[in-house]
This record gives structure tokens, C-alpha cells and sequence, in this order.
């Protein structure tokens, strides 16, 4: 039996009207629509039924003390926003110390105290109408981060979130991040599970205005347990930047979904993304760059490795609109085997509907390299050991070009992963 | 001692050594040569025992220890080292990261300490002066973006890191200048010694200039045809393969 979401869908006391006018509308769409069936060209391959089955209504509750948390938080920035269960954690949060222009906020507490800050991300670069689990998120979404980055500030340190999840149930977050002209900031979302049976729904939309710059990475180790999925969407103004990266690391589902829009000239954005499965997981990764306009620059490359029986999933699709002359769009997906019984799909695709743009797309799948594998062991490297130097170097072009201060938590993690 | 006999080994299904018998003293060098497929790599490949060369018959022994029951690494161990024709390149590897770890490795195989960082960075500038490397290649990605003579030096500095007692140098002369040459050939002479093996396969008599090997043996279609001293080298690199032929048929008379 699936569980009835209208029926848990009630209305807030404290929250204003606008913001529930929002829900409930998401709430038609999702009632409309239903959850995706694997007939959808975007859901092709995706392990669907542990996803389709389970609730994903979350309300805010009593703050967790888990004390297992702090621990995995060592390695990330200090100005960081803690979201436990989906509630804000003061006593682990710190937003202090930031340069003036910039506001770092709990996007619930933003609701009250900056509605017109809300009111500009919300809703604006994620379309919930015909995606079932941002439908869900916006009607359920309890808190998430809000960051304000004003017209020209440089924010030098990075910026955390964290979500963990201490209980079993869902985690409904929606992170607003407006980066204003020539403004840059980097953050670093790190989910994590401390349960078994744990699901989270994430939902970040990031708006870059002219000339401005967002480093973003998402780093997800959850229990091997966990349900995970989560969504970038991305508008990107004249000449901004942005390069994303993802690492889905945990989880027994991971569905990853990240969408760009380049919607006035000259925009670059550069999207990386290491999956690691172990077990029986399942990454599923779904990429859209929509080259709107004229002269975007677009990046992709990611890659998986995939251990035991575990699959992945890259369903990338590079857009380029009529008229969207000096595109320049690469893609890439590479996909390493350690285990006869993992399973890849890639799926790179290309729409080109203009003649002046430099496209390329590619994909393989493989085991490590023999010649390579020999080479270290007649070092003297034994085996397991020139295994995991070789699968660590593939993961290496996506580690390498990460922000020198996100690099910590990122590796720690990768070590866990590749054991 | 390196002792092989009636060694047959496959590629692919298909026999490409088809009975080698051969003793290699303790500190003997031993120039391997002969013509583009008639089995120098394999036969170093089999030593060094990589996993696509099939024994089908036949014993490799190294001072008395059955060599074929033996993993690459264990190998390794033991002191065997194959300079690599064709060095590998491994992007996101350091060339320091992955020689400490092959060094250590070989080390704690042998029952010696491992190198700590000081050490082993003391012991990698000394013996990259002797073939004349950068030691800003450390940091640089093993192989990656090399040319050829950086390879091949870089295969010779390993094999100065590793203390083999049987070197097997895969054409570690092929595609170096002069200057390179010399460099490469004087590297692996300083490591000649009472206690050290070689196999030096080579096309060519100018790395046979400096390192002079104790007997050269002539490889034809997966067998040993002909052998003989120093001098047979020079006469081939004179004359050619031919001379291989003449000699063969003065034998049979």
C-alpha cells in the first residue's frame, strides 16, 4: 500500500499564506501527476520501486541529540548550518563571522524574517510541476539553508550545511542559494545518515546573477540504507560561473538530479560528479544543461565506480537551443567495474538545434587497467593494494579540482567509500 | 642462480616460447637478442610473471625457488625486476606516492624496515642524480606527459630504488638519444655487481658498449638457436641476423 501523501498534508499555523498557497499548488502537481514510471525517458534504469513505495511527507519535530554527529563534522568548514532530522541545530550551527552582504540563514527562520529573499529563490528555478519528488519537497520541505551572497562581496571562507538524519523517516530540506552580480561564495552540502532506514529529500536552487561565481559540492555517505534523492537546479545570468560537484558515496538508492539553465550570454558552468557503489546500491545520476542562449560554456564529466553488485545510472543531456550560437558543450561519463556482477548505464545525449557550437560526448565502460595493474604489482605493490591506488587515481580527476578548503571532507569520505 | 627449463609459454592460446632452457649465475649479464617476435619480451613478461603469459611446461627457478608459483609482487620481493618496454602511464599517481609504496613494499617483503618520508626523499634525489632526473618529476603523475627518455630513466631510478638481484631490461635503449643512452647504460652498469643478475634485451650493440655482457644469446621463434660471448653482439650489429644464419650452418656442418 503507498502511502496517501494528500492526507498528510496539512497546513502550518505559523506560516505565511504565500508559502502555502506554494505547497498546495506543489501538492495538485504531485496528485496530478503521480509518482515516475520507468516509461520516463528521465527515469530510464532507475530503481524506482523502493522509491515510489516509501513516504516522503516530513513534518518538523522535537530536535535529536545525537552524539555521533560531531565526529563526521571535524573535517568541514567552521561556518556551517546543522540541520538535524530536518530541524535546525543551533548548538552545532555557527553563521557568525561573515563579511557584511552576506545572509546565512535557516531557510525556515528566512520565511519569517526575509520573506522577500524566499520569495526570489523559491520555486523560481525548480520546476515542481512535472517533477513528482520536487512537487513533494516543496510541500513538505521543513528547512534548508538561505544564503544571500550581495552585489560584489568575495565570501572567502566556504560555507556548510549539513543534513543528517538520526532517526528513521524523511528528511524534506530546500536550500535557496542567490549568488547577486559579481559575487562569488563556495558551499559544501553534506548529507549524512547516523539510522538505518533514513530518507532524505533535497531540493537546492541556486540563482548566480551577472558575472558572479558559486562553487557547489554535495557530498553524500548516508547508511547503506538510506533513500536518497536530490535535485540542483541552477540559473545561471550573463558570465556567471559555476562548478558543481557531486559525490553520491551512500545510500541504498541515490537518484542525483542537477539541471542548469544558461539563460543569458556567456555563461560556464562546470559539472563534476564521482558516484562510488559497494553492496547492492544504486546511483542514478541525471544531468540537463540547457544552453538557452548565445556563447554558454558547458562541462560535464563524471564518472562511477562500481564494486560488488552494484549499478549506476548517467542519463546526461546536453540542450542547445535555436539561436544558441557559440556553445561550447563537453560531456563525458566514465564508468569503472571492480566486480563482474556491476552493472553501468550510459546514457549521453546531445540536442543540437543551431549550427554554431563546438559539442562533444562521450562514455565508457571498464575494468581496471591490466598492463597498469601489472605494472604496479611487478613493483612488488601486492595486488589489493595496486587495485585501490589505480580505482583511487580514477576518482582523482574529480577530486583534483575541487576548492582547496572542501577537499578534507571530501576525501575523508572517498576513503570510507573505496575501503 | 636463475634456472629455466624447457620453458613453453602462450599468448592468447597461442605458443610463442616453445622450450627455453637456460642457467643464469649469480652476477652473470647476459645480453638477449634476436628479431621482432621471436619471444625476448615474453620470455621477460614470463619471469616477471604476468597474468596473460600461460605456462603450458617447463620450471622457473630462482635460487632455487619455484618461481611460477609465485604471484608478481612475491616476485618482486624476491628481487626480480622488469624495466618495461613500454612504461605505463598512470594518470592521478604520483611517481613519489607510487614508489614509496612499491619501496616499502618490496621492503617489508624482504623483512626490512619501511622507508619513512625523509628516508625514502633522501634515498629518491640520490639516485635520480645518478640517471640524471628532475626531481621535480616526483610529483608529477607516473609516466604522464614523460618523453621516452624520461620513461626509460624513470624505469632505470626504480630499479636503483628497488635493489634487484635479477634485473630484466626490456629494451630500455629503444627510443633514446645518445645522450640518453649513455645516461640509461651507465645507471644500470652502476648497479652491476657479484650479487646481481641481469637479462639486457636489446636490438642494438650501443648499449652493449657499456654494459658488456658475459654471454649474448640469440632468440629465434621461441627458442635459444645460438650462443656465444660478447663478440657475437658486435658481429650481429655488423652483419646482421645473417650472421646468426652463417654461423648456424658452419655448426651443422
Amino acid at each position: 500500500m503507498s502511502t496517501d501523501h494528500a492526507a498528510r498534508f496539512t497546513p502550518s499555523a505559523t506560516e505565511p499564506s504565500w508559502l502555502w498557497a506554494l505547497r498546495s499548488s506543489a501538492m495538485e502537481s504531485f496528485a496530478a501527476s503521480g509518482f515516475p514510471t520507468p516509461a520516463l525517458e528521465d527515469w530510464k534504469h532507475a530503481r524506482l520501486k523502493p522509491l515510489v513505495g516509501a513516504d516522503w511527507s516530513a513534518a518538523p519535530q522535537a530536535l535529536a541529540a545525537p552524539t555521533d554527529l560531531d565526529e563526521r563534522l571535524t573535517t568541514l568548514p567552521a561556518c556551517r548550518l546543522v540541520l538535524v532530522d530536518g530541524v535546525l541545530d543551533q548548538a552545532r550551527s555557527s553563521m557568525d563571522a561573515l563579511p557584511a552582504g552576506v545572509t546565512l540563514l535557516s531557510a525556515r527562520a528566512a520565511v519569517l524574517s526575509h520573506p522577500e529573499l524566499v520569495q526570489r529563490a523559491l520555486a523560481r528555478s525548480a520546476d515542481h510541476t512535472s517533477r513528482a519528488f520536487v512537487a513533494l519537497n516543496l510541500a513538505f520541505w521543513t528547512d534548508g539553508l538561505l544564503l544571500h551572497v550581495a552585489r560584489g562581496v568575495a565570501v572567502e571562507q566556504p560555507i556548510a550545511l549539513v543534513v543528517a538524519s538520526s532517526r528513521p523517516g524523511t528528511t524534506a530540506v530546500r536550500n535557496l542559494i542567490l549568488v547577486d552580480d559579481n559575487a562569488s561564495v563556495a558551499v559544501v552540502e553534506h548529507y549524512t545518515s547516523l539510522t538505518a532506514d533514513a530518507r532524505v529529500n533535497a531540493v537546492t536552487e541556486a540563482q548566480t546573477a551577472a558575472g558572479a561565481r558559486l562553487d557547489h559540492v554535495v557530498l553524500q555517505d548516508h547508511h547503506a540504507s538510506t533513500l536518497h534523492v536530490a535535485t540542483l537546479d541552477l540559473a545561471q545570468h550573463r558570465d556567471s560561473i559555476v562548478n558543481s560537484y557531486v559525490f553520491s558515496l551512500g545510500g541504498a538508492v541515490a537518484r542525483t538530479e542537477i539541471r542548469s539553465r544558461l539563460q543569458a550570454p556567456g555563461a560556464t558552468c562546470q559539472l563534476r560528479g564521482l558516484a562510488v557503489g559497494n553492496a547492492k546500491q544504486h546511483h542514478d545520476l541525471l544531468t540537463f544543461v540547457d544552453h538557452a542562449v548565445t556563447n554558454g560554456t558547458s562541462n560535464q564529466a563524471f564518472k562511477s565506480i562500481l564494486g560488488d553488485r552494484s549499478t549506476g545510472v548517467f542519463n546526461g543531456m546536453v540542450l542547445v537551443r535555436a539561436g544558441a550560437d557559440g556553445t561550447n558543450a563537453q560531456q563525458s561519463n566514465h564508468n569503472l567495474l571492480l566486480s563482474d556482477l556491476a552493472d553501468a548505464h550510459a546514457r549521453p545525449q546531445l540536442e543540437i538545434h543551431t549550427d554554431d557550437v563546438k559539442c562533444s560526448h562521450g562514455a565508457t565502460v571498464g575494468a581496471l587497467d591490466a598492463e597498469a595493474l601489472f605494472f604496479l604489482r611487478s613493483r612488488g605493490i601486492p595486488e589489493p593494494h595496486a587495485k585501490a591506488i589505480l580505482t583511487r587515481a580514477f576518482a582523482d580527476t574529480v577530486v583534483e579540482g575541487l576548492p582547496e578548503a572542501l577537499r578534507a571532507p571530501v576525501e575523508r569520505a572517498l576513503e570510507g567509500a573505496l575501503r | 642462480m636463475l634456472e629455466i627449463k624447457n620453458l613453453h609459454a602462450n599468448v592468447d592460446g597461442k605458443p610463442i616460447l616453445k622450450g627455453i632452457t637456460l642457467t643464469i649465475a649469480t652476477g652473470e649479464v647476459v645480453a638477449l637478442m634476436g628479431t621482432n617476435g621471436s619471444g625476448k619480451s615474453t620470455l621477460s613478461k614470463v619471469i616477471a610473471g604476468h597474468p596473460d603469459y600461460e605456462v603450458t611446461e617447463g620450471s622457473i627457478t630462482w635460487n632455487g625457488v619455484d618461481m611460477l608459483t609465485q604471484s608478481p609482487e612475491e616476485r618482486a620481493h624476491t628481487g626480480v625486476f622488469l624495466a618495461f618496454q613500454y612504461p605505463v602511464e598512470i594518470p592521478g599517481v604520483s611517481t613519489a606516492n607510487f614508489l614509496k609504496a612499491a619501496v616499502n613494499a618490496v621492503r617489508v617483503g624482504r623483512g626490512q624496515e619501511a622507508l619513512d618520508a625523509y628516508n625514502f626523499l633522501k634515498t629518491a634525489r640520490e639516485k635520480m642524480k645518478i640517471v640524471n632526473m628532475s626531481d621535480e618529476l616526483l610529483k608529477r603523475p607516473l609516466n604522464e606527459g614523460f618523453s621516452g627518455g624520461e620513461k626509460k630513466r624513470n624505469e632505470v631510478f626504480q630499479m636503483l630504488m628497488l635493489e634487484p638481484s635479477l634485473c630484466l631490461l626490456d629494451e630500455t635503449d629503444s627510443g633514446l638519444d645518445v645522450d640518453a643512452l649513455r645516461t640509461v647504460a651507465s645507471g644500470v652498469n652502476a648497479m652491476r655487481n657479484p650479487e646481481r643478475s641481469m637479462i639486457v634485451i636489446t636490438h642494438y650493440q650501443r648499449l652493449l658498449d657499456t654494459i658488456v655482457p658475459d654471454r649474448t644469446l640469440i632468440l629465434r621463434d621461441g627458442r635459444i638457436i645460438l650462443e656465444g660471448g660478447a663478440d657475437l653482439a658486435k658481429n650481429i650489429e655488423d652483419h646482421g641476423y645473417k650472421f646468426v644464419d652463417d654461423q648456424l650452418v658452419e655448426m651443422a656442418k
